[in-house]
Protein backbone atom coordinates (compact mmCIF):
# COMPACT_ATOMS: atom_id res chain seq x y z
CA UNK A 1 0.00 0.00 0.00
CA UNK A 2 1.52 3.56 -0.57
CA UNK A 3 0.36 6.68 0.63
CA UNK A 4 -2.55 7.77 -2.08
CA UNK A 5 -3.71 4.13 -1.89
CA UNK A 6 -3.50 4.88 2.30
CA UNK A 7 -5.63 8.16 1.93
CA UNK A 8 -8.27 6.86 0.06
CA UNK A 9 -8.81 3.89 2.44
CA UNK A 10 -8.27 5.39 6.09
CA UNK A 11 -11.74 6.83 5.80
CA UNK A 12 -12.90 3.28 6.02
CA UNK A 13 -11.32 3.07 9.28
CA UNK A 14 -13.74 5.00 11.10
CA UNK A 15 -16.60 2.82 9.73
CA UNK A 16 -18.98 1.31 12.04
CA UNK A 17 -17.65 -1.91 10.74
CA UNK A 18 -14.31 -2.03 9.68
CA UNK A 19 -12.76 -4.86 7.10
CA UNK A 20 -9.77 -6.54 8.93
CA UNK A 21 -7.74 -6.75 5.50
CA UNK A 22 -7.97 -2.51 5.19
CA UNK A 23 -7.58 -2.21 8.51
CA UNK A 24 -4.12 -4.91 8.12
CA UNK A 25 -2.72 -2.98 5.30
CA UNK A 26 -3.15 0.47 6.80
CA UNK A 27 -1.60 -0.67 10.09
CA UNK A 28 1.06 -2.10 7.85
CA UNK A 29 1.50 1.47 6.16
CA UNK A 30 1.45 3.22 8.76
CA UNK A 31 4.39 1.16 10.51
CA UNK A 32 6.43 2.32 7.82
CA UNK A 33 5.10 6.08 7.15
CA UNK A 34 5.86 8.05 10.17
CA UNK A 35 3.58 10.87 7.99
CA UNK A 36 0.54 8.93 7.23
CA UNK A 37 0.20 7.71 10.91
CA UNK A 38 0.72 11.22 11.98
CA UNK A 39 -2.09 11.99 9.85
CA UNK A 40 -4.70 9.02 11.03
CA UNK A 41 -3.39 10.04 14.95
CA UNK A 42 -4.80 13.55 13.70
CA UNK A 43 -8.35 12.05 12.23
CA UNK A 44 -8.48 10.21 15.54
CA UNK A 45 -7.96 12.95 17.90
CA UNK A 46 -10.70 14.93 16.22
CA UNK A 47 -13.17 11.94 15.81
CA UNK A 48 -12.54 11.13 19.70
CA UNK A 49 -13.15 14.78 20.28
CA UNK A 50 -16.21 14.44 18.13
CA UNK A 51 -17.58 11.63 21.19
CA UNK A 52 -19.78 12.21 23.94
CA UNK A 53 -18.82 11.69 26.69
CA UNK A 54 -20.79 11.45 30.61
CA UNK A 55 -20.77 13.93 32.54
CA UNK A 56 -22.87 15.05 35.76
CA UNK A 57 -22.79 18.63 35.37
CA UNK A 58 -25.71 20.21 33.64
CA UNK A 59 -25.02 22.10 30.57
CA UNK A 60 -25.30 26.32 30.85
CA UNK A 61 -27.19 26.75 27.67
CA UNK A 62 -30.61 28.44 27.80
CA UNK A 63 -32.55 25.84 27.41
CA UNK A 64 -32.80 22.86 29.23
CA UNK A 65 -31.11 19.52 27.67
CA UNK A 66 -31.69 15.79 28.52
CA UNK A 67 -29.22 13.99 31.70
CA UNK A 68 -25.95 13.65 30.10
CA UNK A 69 -25.64 10.45 31.35
CA UNK A 70 -29.43 9.08 30.01
CA UNK A 71 -28.54 10.60 26.57
CA UNK A 72 -24.95 9.75 25.75
CA UNK A 73 -24.89 6.28 28.06
CA UNK A 74 -25.27 3.82 24.77
CA UNK A 75 -28.94 2.34 25.83
CA UNK A 76 -30.35 -0.64 24.37
CA UNK A 77 -33.79 -0.56 22.54
CA UNK A 78 -35.15 -3.29 25.25
CA UNK A 79 -34.17 -3.63 28.70
CA UNK A 80 -33.34 -7.00 29.45
CA UNK A 81 -31.26 -9.75 30.19
CA UNK A 82 -31.87 -13.04 29.17
CA UNK A 83 -29.70 -15.90 30.72
CA UNK A 84 -32.16 -16.89 33.83
CA UNK A 85 -33.96 -19.00 31.12
CA UNK A 86 -31.43 -21.61 29.71
CA UNK A 87 -29.05 -23.22 31.37
CA UNK A 88 -28.94 -21.79 34.77
CA UNK A 89 -25.39 -19.94 36.14
CA UNK A 90 -24.08 -21.99 38.28
CA UNK A 91 -24.07 -24.65 35.40
CA UNK A 92 -22.26 -22.27 33.59
CA UNK A 93 -20.33 -20.75 36.15
CA UNK A 94 -18.85 -23.81 37.69
CA UNK A 95 -16.69 -21.56 39.21
CA UNK A 96 -18.76 -19.10 40.82
CA UNK A 97 -16.88 -19.66 44.32
CA UNK A 98 -14.05 -18.31 42.71
CA UNK A 99 -12.71 -14.60 43.47
CA UNK A 100 -12.56 -11.98 41.33
CA UNK A 101 -8.79 -11.04 40.39
CA UNK A 102 -6.78 -8.10 38.64
CA UNK A 103 -6.36 -10.31 35.55
CA UNK A 104 -10.07 -11.19 35.21
CA UNK A 105 -11.42 -7.99 35.57
CA UNK A 106 -9.51 -6.97 32.61
CA UNK A 107 -12.87 -8.89 30.29
CA UNK A 108 -14.84 -6.21 32.75
CA UNK A 109 -15.82 -3.03 30.85
CA UNK A 110 -16.29 -5.36 27.33
CA UNK A 111 -18.86 -7.56 29.09
CA UNK A 112 -21.09 -4.73 30.13
CA UNK A 113 -20.27 -2.86 26.54
CA UNK A 114 -21.88 -5.65 25.03
CA UNK A 115 -24.46 -7.10 27.36
CA UNK A 116 -27.13 -3.59 26.87
CA UNK A 117 -26.53 -4.07 23.03
CA UNK A 118 -30.46 -4.50 21.55
CA UNK A 119 -29.70 -6.77 18.86
CA UNK A 120 -26.64 -8.41 17.41
CA UNK A 121 -25.86 -10.51 14.29
CA UNK A 122 -22.31 -12.77 13.46
CA UNK A 123 -21.45 -15.35 10.90
CA UNK A 124 -19.16 -18.12 13.46
CA UNK A 125 -17.02 -20.19 11.32
CA UNK A 126 -16.45 -23.49 13.05
CA UNK A 127 -14.98 -26.83 12.76
CA UNK A 128 -18.04 -28.77 12.44
CA UNK A 129 -20.61 -30.35 10.14
CA UNK A 130 -23.41 -29.18 8.95
CA UNK A 131 -26.20 -31.06 10.21
CA UNK A 132 -24.58 -32.52 13.48
CA UNK A 133 -25.60 -31.06 17.30
CA UNK A 134 -24.02 -27.51 17.81
CA UNK A 135 -21.97 -28.70 20.19
CA UNK A 136 -19.95 -30.84 18.05
CA UNK A 137 -16.73 -29.27 17.16
CA UNK A 138 -13.85 -31.39 15.53
CA UNK A 139 -10.48 -30.01 14.94
CA UNK A 140 -9.56 -32.50 11.38
CA UNK A 141 -13.59 -30.76 10.16
CA UNK A 142 -13.48 -28.35 7.48
CA UNK A 143 -15.05 -24.96 8.50
CA UNK A 144 -19.04 -24.68 8.79
CA UNK A 145 -20.48 -21.57 8.66
CA UNK A 146 -23.05 -20.58 11.27
CA UNK A 147 -25.38 -17.40 11.48
CA UNK A 148 -26.77 -15.73 14.46
CA UNK A 149 -29.17 -13.58 14.96
CA UNK A 150 -30.61 -12.40 18.32
CA UNK A 151 -33.00 -9.52 18.80
CA UNK A 152 -34.09 -8.06 22.73
CA UNK A 153 -37.47 -6.81 22.38
CA UNK A 154 -40.28 -5.91 25.39
CA UNK A 155 -38.50 -8.17 27.71
CA UNK A 156 -37.84 -10.77 25.51
CA UNK A 157 -35.13 -12.31 23.27
CA UNK A 158 -35.28 -13.80 20.70
CA UNK A 159 -32.84 -15.94 17.89
CA UNK A 160 -32.40 -18.20 15.72
CA UNK A 161 -28.48 -20.03 15.02
CA UNK A 162 -28.12 -21.29 11.78
CA UNK A 163 -25.84 -23.72 9.97
CA UNK A 164 -25.55 -23.22 6.41
CA UNK A 165 -27.06 -26.01 4.46
CA UNK A 166 -28.04 -27.29 8.01
CA UNK A 167 -28.90 -27.29 11.16
CA UNK A 168 -31.56 -24.55 12.10
CA UNK A 169 -32.48 -23.33 15.95
CA UNK A 170 -35.07 -21.06 16.41
CA UNK A 171 -36.49 -18.95 19.69
CA UNK A 172 -39.38 -17.29 19.73
CA UNK A 173 -39.52 -15.78 23.05
CA UNK A 174 -41.53 -18.94 24.36
CA UNK A 175 -40.59 -22.47 22.43
CA UNK A 176 -37.63 -23.44 20.97
CA UNK A 177 -38.00 -25.32 17.02
CA UNK A 178 -34.73 -27.12 15.96
CA UNK A 179 -34.71 -28.68 13.20
CA UNK A 180 -32.47 -30.40 10.11
CA UNK A 181 -34.43 -30.60 7.05
CA UNK A 182 -35.62 -33.40 5.64
CA UNK A 183 -34.53 -35.20 8.72
CA UNK A 184 -35.80 -33.64 12.37
CA UNK A 185 -38.39 -31.49 13.16
CA UNK A 186 -38.81 -30.54 16.93
CA UNK A 187 -40.21 -28.37 19.40
CA UNK A 188 -39.38 -27.96 22.85
CA UNK A 189 -40.30 -25.26 25.74
CA UNK A 190 -38.12 -22.25 26.63
CA UNK A 191 -35.86 -24.26 29.05
CA UNK A 192 -34.82 -27.18 26.45
CA UNK A 193 -30.87 -27.32 25.82
CA UNK A 194 -31.07 -27.77 22.25
CA UNK A 195 -27.94 -25.33 21.59
CA UNK A 196 -25.89 -27.30 24.63
CA UNK A 197 -22.83 -25.64 25.24
CA UNK A 198 -22.79 -23.41 22.09
CA UNK A 199 -25.41 -21.57 24.03
CA UNK A 200 -21.74 -19.95 25.40
CA UNK A 201 -21.00 -18.69 22.06
CA UNK A 202 -24.35 -17.22 21.28
CA UNK A 203 -23.70 -14.18 23.26
CA UNK A 204 -20.97 -12.28 23.00
CA UNK A 205 -20.79 -11.36 27.07
CA UNK A 206 -20.85 -15.08 27.71
CA UNK A 207 -17.71 -15.57 25.74
CA UNK A 208 -16.06 -13.08 27.50
CA UNK A 209 -17.26 -13.75 30.68
CA UNK A 210 -15.97 -17.62 30.54
CA UNK A 211 -12.43 -16.37 29.59
CA UNK A 212 -12.61 -13.86 32.49
CA UNK A 213 -13.79 -16.59 34.99
CA UNK A 214 -11.15 -19.00 33.98
CA UNK A 215 -8.32 -16.33 34.49
CA UNK A 216 -10.05 -16.05 38.12
CA UNK A 217 -10.01 -19.79 38.41
CA UNK A 218 -6.23 -20.24 37.81
CA UNK A 219 -2.85 -18.53 37.67
CA UNK A 220 -1.90 -20.90 35.03
CA UNK A 221 -4.81 -19.38 32.54
CA UNK A 222 -3.13 -16.14 30.85
CA UNK A 223 -4.51 -12.84 29.40
CA UNK A 224 -2.36 -10.59 27.15
CA UNK A 225 -3.45 -7.20 26.50
CA UNK A 226 -2.34 -5.55 23.02
CA UNK A 227 -3.70 -2.45 21.50
CA UNK A 228 -3.78 -0.79 18.10
CA UNK A 229 -4.58 2.60 16.85
CA UNK A 230 -8.26 1.40 16.44
CA UNK A 231 -8.41 -1.64 18.40
CA UNK A 232 -7.81 -3.57 21.70
CA UNK A 233 -7.27 -7.29 21.32
CA UNK A 234 -7.21 -9.36 24.51
CA UNK A 235 -5.96 -12.68 23.94
CA UNK A 236 -6.61 -15.45 26.59
CA UNK A 237 -4.49 -18.51 26.70
CA UNK A 238 -5.37 -21.60 28.99
CA UNK A 239 -3.16 -24.39 30.30
CA UNK A 240 -4.83 -25.39 33.43
CA UNK A 241 -5.15 -29.17 32.88
CA UNK A 242 -8.58 -30.45 33.26
CA UNK A 243 -10.00 -33.44 30.87
CA UNK A 244 -13.24 -32.24 30.48
CA UNK A 245 -14.93 -31.30 27.03
CA UNK A 246 -17.81 -29.45 28.97
CA UNK A 247 -15.66 -27.02 30.31
CA UNK A 248 -13.72 -25.39 27.38
CA UNK A 249 -13.70 -22.51 27.60
CA UNK A 250 -14.21 -22.56 31.87
CA UNK A 251 -10.46 -24.09 32.26
CA UNK A 252 -9.08 -23.64 28.67
CA UNK A 253 -9.02 -27.18 28.26
CA UNK A 254 -10.65 -30.14 25.73
CA UNK A 255 -9.25 -33.59 26.23
CA UNK A 256 -5.62 -32.63 26.32
CA UNK A 257 -6.12 -29.99 24.32
CA UNK A 258 -5.38 -25.99 25.77
CA UNK A 259 -7.46 -23.49 24.32
CA UNK A 260 -6.41 -19.78 23.28
CA UNK A 261 -8.87 -17.08 22.53
CA UNK A 262 -8.26 -13.67 20.40
CA UNK A 263 -10.65 -10.83 21.21
CA UNK A 264 -10.65 -7.68 19.30
CA UNK A 265 -12.44 -4.95 20.18
CA UNK A 266 -13.09 -1.44 18.56
CA UNK A 267 -11.65 1.56 20.83
CA UNK A 268 -14.05 3.81 19.84
CA UNK A 269 -17.44 1.91 21.32
CA UNK A 270 -15.96 -0.60 23.07
CA UNK A 271 -17.71 -3.28 21.61
CA UNK A 272 -16.16 -7.33 20.16
CA UNK A 273 -15.75 -7.42 16.81
CA UNK A 274 -13.93 -10.92 16.17
CA UNK A 275 -13.29 -13.59 17.57
CA UNK A 276 -10.38 -16.32 17.26
CA UNK A 277 -10.48 -19.66 18.91
CA UNK A 278 -7.40 -21.97 18.83
CA UNK A 279 -6.86 -25.81 20.25
CA UNK A 280 -3.21 -26.44 20.81
CA UNK A 281 -2.44 -30.28 21.21
CA UNK A 282 1.09 -31.62 20.88
CA UNK A 283 2.67 -28.26 20.13
CA UNK A 284 0.36 -27.91 17.22
CA UNK A 285 -2.09 -24.85 17.08
CA UNK A 286 -5.16 -25.78 15.12
CA UNK A 287 -8.20 -22.82 14.09
CA UNK A 288 -11.20 -24.16 15.16
CA UNK A 289 -13.64 -21.45 14.77
CA UNK A 290 -13.23 -17.71 14.00
CA UNK A 291 -16.26 -14.79 14.37
CA UNK A 292 -15.47 -12.05 11.83
CA UNK A 293 -17.05 -8.72 12.50
CA UNK A 294 -20.10 -9.52 14.49
CA UNK A 295 -22.94 -6.34 13.97
CA UNK A 296 -24.80 -4.72 16.97
CA UNK A 297 -27.83 -2.91 17.25
CA UNK A 298 -28.59 -4.28 13.66
CA UNK A 299 -32.40 -3.55 12.06
CA UNK A 300 -33.77 -7.07 12.41
CA UNK A 301 -37.22 -8.22 11.78
CA UNK A 302 -38.36 -10.47 14.19
CA UNK A 303 -41.29 -11.98 11.63
CA UNK A 304 -38.04 -13.28 9.67
CA UNK A 305 -35.80 -13.85 12.70
CA UNK A 306 -38.18 -16.84 14.53
CA UNK A 307 -39.75 -17.89 10.96
CA UNK A 308 -40.09 -21.41 11.16
CA UNK A 309 -40.65 -24.14 8.55
CA UNK A 310 -44.43 -25.05 7.56
CA UNK A 311 -44.29 -27.99 9.04
CA UNK A 312 -45.11 -30.43 12.13
CA UNK A 313 -42.82 -30.23 14.86
CA UNK A 314 -42.62 -33.07 17.27
CA UNK B 1 -56.18 0.81 6.73
CA UNK B 2 -55.40 -2.42 4.28
CA UNK B 3 -53.70 -5.58 6.83
CA UNK B 4 -50.58 -4.95 4.75
CA UNK B 5 -50.18 -1.63 6.22
CA UNK B 6 -50.82 -2.54 9.64
CA UNK B 7 -47.96 -4.85 9.66
CA UNK B 8 -46.30 -2.11 8.38
CA UNK B 9 -47.47 -0.01 11.20
CA UNK B 10 -46.07 -2.24 13.46
CA UNK B 11 -42.80 -2.97 12.17
CA UNK B 12 -42.42 0.71 12.16
CA UNK B 13 -43.34 0.64 16.20
CA UNK B 14 -40.81 -1.88 16.64
CA UNK B 15 -38.01 -0.42 14.54
CA UNK B 16 -38.44 3.20 16.54
CA UNK B 17 -38.74 1.87 19.54
CA UNK B 18 -35.12 -0.38 18.54
CA UNK B 19 -33.68 2.91 17.33
CA UNK B 20 -34.95 5.40 19.75
CA UNK B 21 -31.37 5.98 21.17
CA UNK B 22 -29.73 6.90 18.31
CA UNK B 23 -32.53 8.64 16.63
CA UNK B 24 -32.33 10.81 19.94
CA UNK B 25 -28.96 11.54 19.72
CA UNK B 26 -28.84 12.58 16.41
CA UNK B 27 -31.60 14.92 16.91
CA UNK B 28 -30.31 16.79 20.20
CA UNK B 29 -27.13 17.12 18.39
CA UNK B 30 -28.71 18.60 15.36
CA UNK B 31 -31.34 20.59 17.00
CA UNK B 32 -29.93 21.71 20.47
CA UNK B 33 -32.56 20.35 22.81
CA UNK B 34 -34.25 17.14 24.13
CA UNK B 35 -37.76 19.23 23.55
CA UNK B 36 -37.08 20.24 19.96
CA UNK B 37 -35.63 16.60 19.37
CA UNK B 38 -38.40 14.46 21.18
CA UNK B 39 -41.05 16.92 18.95
CA UNK B 40 -39.42 16.03 15.85
CA UNK B 41 -39.30 12.17 16.97
CA UNK B 42 -42.97 12.20 17.34
CA UNK B 43 -43.48 14.44 14.02
CA UNK B 44 -40.96 11.61 12.21
CA UNK B 45 -43.16 8.91 13.67
CA UNK B 46 -46.68 10.73 12.69
CA UNK B 47 -45.13 11.49 9.19
CA UNK B 48 -44.16 8.08 8.08
CA UNK B 49 -47.27 6.12 9.82
CA UNK B 50 -49.99 9.12 8.28
CA UNK B 51 -48.41 8.10 4.66
CA UNK B 52 -49.20 4.38 5.70
CA UNK B 53 -52.79 5.59 6.10
CA UNK B 54 -53.07 7.58 3.02
CA UNK B 55 -51.66 5.28 0.66
CA UNK B 56 -52.65 1.78 -0.10
CA UNK B 57 -49.07 0.16 -0.28
CA UNK B 58 -45.79 1.39 1.24
CA UNK B 59 -42.76 -0.15 0.30
CA UNK B 60 -39.82 0.44 2.86
CA UNK B 61 -36.64 -1.37 1.84
CA UNK B 62 -34.67 -0.35 4.75
CA UNK B 63 -36.70 0.79 7.84
CA UNK B 64 -33.51 2.63 10.14
CA UNK B 65 -32.51 5.05 7.28
CA UNK B 66 -35.84 5.61 5.74
CA UNK B 67 -36.54 6.95 9.40
CA UNK B 68 -33.23 8.58 9.46
CA UNK B 69 -34.02 10.24 6.47
CA UNK B 70 -37.52 11.51 7.45
CA UNK B 71 -35.89 12.60 10.66
CA UNK B 72 -32.69 14.91 9.03
CA UNK B 73 -35.32 16.12 6.59
CA UNK B 74 -37.61 17.36 9.75
CA UNK B 75 -34.70 18.83 12.03
CA UNK B 76 -33.78 20.46 8.61
CA UNK B 77 -37.37 22.09 8.23
CA UNK B 78 -37.09 23.03 11.68
CA UNK B 79 -34.11 24.89 11.68
CA UNK B 80 -35.07 26.83 8.54
CA UNK B 81 -38.41 27.80 10.12
CA UNK B 82 -36.60 29.04 13.43
CA UNK B 83 -34.01 30.90 11.24
CA UNK B 84 -31.06 28.75 12.50
CA UNK B 85 -28.05 27.85 10.44
CA UNK B 86 -26.12 26.48 13.63
CA UNK B 87 -26.87 25.27 16.57
CA UNK B 88 -24.86 27.55 18.92
CA UNK B 89 -27.13 28.89 21.42
CA UNK B 90 -25.95 32.49 22.15
CA UNK B 91 -24.29 32.06 25.58
CA UNK B 92 -21.63 29.45 23.61
CA UNK B 93 -20.35 32.26 21.89
CA UNK B 94 -17.75 33.25 24.41
CA UNK B 95 -14.29 35.53 24.03
CA UNK B 96 -11.61 33.21 23.91
CA UNK B 97 -9.96 34.52 26.88
CA UNK B 98 -13.50 33.90 28.54
CA UNK B 99 -14.05 30.46 27.72
CA UNK B 100 -14.84 28.10 30.57
CA UNK B 101 -12.67 25.27 31.59
CA UNK B 102 -13.17 21.77 30.03
CA UNK B 103 -14.39 20.35 33.09
CA UNK B 104 -17.27 23.37 33.34
CA UNK B 105 -18.49 23.40 29.28
CA UNK B 106 -21.12 21.08 28.66
CA UNK B 107 -20.71 18.37 26.24
CA UNK B 108 -23.04 19.72 23.95
CA UNK B 109 -21.27 22.77 23.81
CA UNK B 110 -18.13 21.54 23.47
CA UNK B 111 -19.11 19.32 19.91
CA UNK B 112 -21.13 22.41 18.88
CA UNK B 113 -18.23 24.42 18.92
CA UNK B 114 -16.05 21.85 17.04
CA UNK B 115 -19.30 21.30 14.41
CA UNK B 116 -19.74 24.85 13.52
CA UNK B 117 -16.01 25.19 11.95
CA UNK B 118 -17.05 23.11 9.02
CA UNK B 119 -19.98 23.48 6.66
CA UNK B 120 -22.91 22.44 7.42
CA UNK B 121 -23.04 19.17 5.03
CA UNK B 122 -19.97 17.82 6.49
CA UNK B 123 -21.34 18.19 9.94
CA UNK B 124 -24.09 16.26 8.75
CA UNK B 125 -22.48 13.17 7.44
CA UNK B 126 -20.68 13.47 11.07
CA UNK B 127 -23.73 13.74 12.90
CA UNK B 128 -25.25 11.16 11.06
CA UNK B 129 -22.12 9.13 11.38
CA UNK B 130 -21.31 9.20 15.46
CA UNK B 131 -24.45 9.95 16.95
CA UNK B 132 -26.89 7.92 14.45
CA UNK B 133 -24.41 4.99 14.50
CA UNK B 134 -25.21 4.86 10.72
CA UNK B 135 -22.31 3.02 8.59
CA UNK B 136 -21.28 5.51 6.11
CA UNK B 137 -23.31 3.47 3.40
CA UNK B 138 -26.78 4.21 5.59
CA UNK B 139 -25.45 8.17 5.54
CA UNK B 140 -25.07 7.87 1.96
CA UNK B 141 -28.76 6.18 1.65
CA UNK B 142 -30.19 8.62 3.79
CA UNK B 143 -28.63 11.59 2.79
CA UNK B 144 -29.36 10.20 -1.24
CA UNK B 145 -25.47 10.42 -1.54
CA UNK B 146 -23.12 8.72 -3.37
CA UNK B 147 -20.55 6.80 -1.22
CA UNK B 148 -17.54 8.45 -1.82
CA UNK B 149 -18.85 11.73 -1.13
CA UNK B 150 -19.92 10.52 2.00
CA UNK B 151 -16.81 9.62 2.96
CA UNK B 152 -15.25 12.70 1.48
CA UNK B 153 -17.32 14.75 3.59
CA UNK B 154 -16.61 12.82 6.43
CA UNK B 155 -13.08 12.68 5.58
CA UNK B 156 -12.73 16.83 5.13
CA UNK B 157 -15.03 17.53 8.16
CA UNK B 158 -12.51 15.96 10.81
CA UNK B 159 -9.65 17.23 8.92
CA UNK B 160 -11.13 20.88 9.34
CA UNK B 161 -12.50 20.52 13.12
CA UNK B 162 -8.25 19.05 13.70
CA UNK B 163 -6.85 22.08 12.44
CA UNK B 164 -9.77 24.09 14.20
CA UNK B 165 -8.57 21.97 17.32
CA UNK B 166 -5.00 23.14 16.77
CA UNK B 167 -5.76 26.64 16.23
CA UNK B 168 -7.54 26.70 19.39
CA UNK B 169 -4.44 25.00 20.94
CA UNK B 170 -2.01 27.64 20.36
Amino acid sequence: MNCKEFKDKVVDLFDTTIDMQTQAECKAHMAECPECKAYYEELAEAFNALQPQETSSQPSISRPVCKQHHLWRPIAAAAVFLLGFFIGWSHLFSTSAVAETPRGQLFEQWIKSVQNVGSFQMAVYARTTSNDNFAYFDPKADFARIDIGLLRQNDSVFYRVEKQNGRVIVFDGQNQYMWVPNALYVKGPRAANFLEYFINLLYPERLLTMQKSAIDFSKKNEVIRTESDSTITLTFKGTEKNSDLQQLLETGKMGDCEVEVENVFTKNDGLLRFVKLWVVNDGQKTLLLHINNIQYNVMMSRVNLIQIPDTVFL
Amino acid sequence: MNTENDIKMKELAEHFQQEQPHLMRYACYRLGDTDDAKDALQDAFLKISSKFSDEKSVEVRDWRNYIFRVLSNLCSSRLTALGKLRTIPLDACLDIADLPTENDESDYQRIAKLLVEIPEEQAEVIRLRIYGNNSFADVAEILSLPLPTVKSRFLYGLEKIRKAMKQTNH
